[in-house]
């Protein structure tokens, strides 16, 4: 290595560093954790304040930024059930039933800690085998994103046991929500009725907040009981019990790291896709599946250390080939060239001192998630269940309009958020949930871009079905994944039914 | 027909399966490549729907894992309800108008009245309205002048 390990140390762990990468943890999980305000934003508002700092301790700040805002997503996911960001949606599915029923610290920190173990497996990555993993990156084209939306989507069996009929109209449902605006590939205007705020389509985050907060809102005001049980006094932040967890889920999170690391490589596929397949991975290895969705520590540990991981993994394409994956991604990348850095295969040889500083500052920065996270996630939890109703009311909806706002500072996206939360209200009525809908909407125009271009290439090669999968291996392999994951509910079933005849008729 | 039979979801699937017969028609005044996937997702979305309004009306219902309340259900306080659905559609339709502040104080006073299931001392009132008023001022601030994003002014601002 061209550069002295201790002298990138010490510049790492420099006093004013440290400090910069607590700052930045802090304000990163503020902001992530209001429903509508993003990574990007937080980041691309900042980036001009790090100019004026030296290279090193500027890009230290923004990575802890970006890693506390991603984090910070779980804060309203759990309290409000309201993801703030697609990468939050599976932590809806158990972290709110846990708050709901008392458990809402203990969900507050086995997501810190999910965080953090995610955060560090993703730096880790990222320092160790960037080059290498750079690679699968290009090894991905658009029918291996075609089959990866398509494993995203299976998540909605999971969701539906007992009712995968209604579930599978929900997502369709979302599919055709994904398809209105310009189409990706053709360019033709669809479904927007005239109306010039649909051509860009319907943004999926006020979307989402609509979908899963509107309805938390509208039975918030129905009743006088309390938005989320309390927890009894003198638990503290439950670390042991959460550690406990972590312990006896320690594979689950391994293997949900190492998801959101090689899922963030993917430029464009990002935190959404990894949480949900690394939830879908964690309930078809689970011993207890039935408990998913209940409140269940696993899928919580699953989705939240996956959606930090996506942290390092998003930086390896752009650091190494100058691709940004993600939004705030592109604001780093942006950042790094104004302070002279130019991305790419050399960085690690030419400029190797300062992009290590940065990948330390990143590690020190998730590791430092950990006490911010436990005491502000604390007293997040206590502020939501000790705020009276007629507040909490107000403030909430305050928050989804804002935010929504925000998003493009378009009224347009608060109509969108509006009209989608009294769909989903509505649609709850009859016995639709609204996850299935989010993973259509969210999956959407990922598969249908990469099966029409995978449509495409085929198509003038005159081999359609040796370019969506015969021809290629990690296609197979996603394929062979989604069978099984959509088998093994169906096997178990059969195996459960064949024993409980013999049972009967022993 | 019984009252175990799933209405609710009979009522949801015809609504869905009018929406995918809707765009599985409109796929047709579209250029080839971009009706592949409207006209694919459509059909199967009416064939899903009609298959779930039959098998609903024979009597089968089954329960989503993801917890959703039952008509019945979302009966109590079902004025508050609708009082706050109408408060959001009324604020988005009319904060480009009138002004974010100004809607946003008035429909935070309407949502935090909404919110109240007992009568309270004046004072306390007094520090309600004053946390309300203290809330909207601040994310007002956050937004327009850390944040930089436009706050629409309207009528008033």
């Amino acid at each position: 290595m061209a550069f002295d390990i201790g002298s990138v140390l010490a510049q790492a762990i420099s006093p004013f560093n440290l400090l910069l990468a607590l700052l930045g943890v802090v304000l990163g999980t503020v902001i992530g954790a209001l429903p509508g305000l993003s990574a990007t934003m937080a980041i691309a508002v900042l980036v001009p304040f790090t100019f004026a700092m030296d290279p090193a301790s500027g890009l230290i700040m923004l990575g802890a930024i970006y890693t506390g805002a991603i984090y910070g997503g779980a804060y309203a996911a759990i309290l409000v059930n309201t993801p703030g960001t697609p990468s939050a949606i599976a932590t809806t599915f158990d972290g709110f039933p846990m708050a709901k029923r008392g458990d809402g610290d203990l969900a507050m920190t086995l997501a810190t800690l999910a965080s953090v173990i995610g955060g560090v497996i993703g730096a880790i990555a990222l320092m160790t085998l960037s080059p290498l993993l750079a690679n699968i990156a290009l090894a991905f084209q658009s029918s291996e994103y075609f089959w990866l939306a398509i494993l995203g989507l299976t998540l909605i069996a999971s969701l539906s046991t007992g009712n995968v009929l209604k579930g599978l109209i929900g997502g369709a449902f979302g599919l055709i929500l994904s398809m209105i605006g310009v189409a990706v590939v053709g360019g033709d205007v669809r479904m927007t009725f005239g109306i010039s705020g649909l051509l860009g389509g319907i943004d999926i985050v006020s979307a989402l907040i609509g979908l899963y907060c509107i309805p938390v809102l509208i039975d918030m005001v129905a009743r006088p009981d309390r938005h989320l049980e309390p927890a009894p006094l003198g638990r503290g932040f439950r670390f042991f019990e959460a550690l406990g967890h972590c312990a006896t889920n320690a594979f689950n999170l391994f293997r949900s790291s190492v998801i959101g690391t090689v899922v963030g490589i993917l430029p464009g596929a990002g935190g959404s896709i990894a949480s949900l397949v690394s939830y879908s991975e964690a309930r078809r290895a689970s011993r207890h599946p039935e408990r998913f969705g209940t409140g269940e520590p696993g899928g919580l540990l699953a989705t939240e250390s996956a959606n930090n991981a996506t942290v390092g993994g998003g930086f390896i394409p752009t650091l190494v080939l100058g691709i940004p994956g993600t939004p705030p991604d592109a604001v780093i990348l942006g950042a790094l060239l104004v302070q002279g850095i130019r991305t790419g295969p050399e960085l690690f040889t030419q400029q190797s001192g300062i992009v290590y500083i940065f990948m330390l500052g990143l590690l020190i920065a998730t590791v430092m998630m950990l006490p911010v996270g436990l005491l502000i996630g604390r007293y997040a939890y206590r502020f939501i269940v000790n705020t009276p109703k007629a507040l909490l009311v107000p403030l909430i909806a305050f928050m989804t309009v804002v935010g929504s706002f925000a998003i493009h500072s378009n009224p347009h996206d608060v109509l969108v958020m509006v009209s989608m939360g009294a769909l989903g209200w509505l649609l709850s009525l009859a016995g639709f949930g609204p996850s299935p809908i989010v993973l259509g909407l969210v999956l959407g125009q990922i598969a249908e871009q990469g099966f029409m271009r995978a449509y495409m290439i085929g198509g003038a090669r005159g081999n359609f079905g040796g370019q969506l999968l015969f021809d290629r291996p990690i296609s197979w392999a996603i394929f062979a994944l989604i069978v099984i994951t959509l088998g093994l509910p169906l096997f178990r079933n059969l195996r459960q039914r064949k024993t409980k005849g013999k049972e009967a008729h022993p | 027909m019984t009252s175990d039979r799933d209405i609710g979801g009979v009522i949801g699937s015809l609504f869905f399966f009018f929406i995918g017969a809707g765009v599985f028609a409109m796929s047709f005044e579209m250029s080839r490549m971009a009706a592949m996937f409207p006209r694919t997702v459509g059909a199967a979305l009416a064939i899903l729907s009609a298959i779930y309004v039959v098998a609903a009306l024979r009597g089968y219902r089954g329960e989503a894992v993801e917890a959703t309340s039952s008509a019945s259900e979302q009966a109590e306080g079902l004025a508050r309800r609708l009082t706050l659905l109408a408060v959001m559609i009324g604020w988005a339709l009319l904060f480009p108008l009138v002004g974010m502040f100004v809607t946003s104080l008035t429909a935070c006073v309407i949502l935090m009245f909404t919110g109240l299931f007992e009568r309270i001392p004046a004072q306390r009132l007094a520090l309600y309205l004053g946390a309300v008023l203290g809330m909207v001022v601040s994310f007002y601030l956050l937004m327009s002048k850390l944040l930089h994003i436009p706050m629409p002014r309207g009528i008033f601002f």
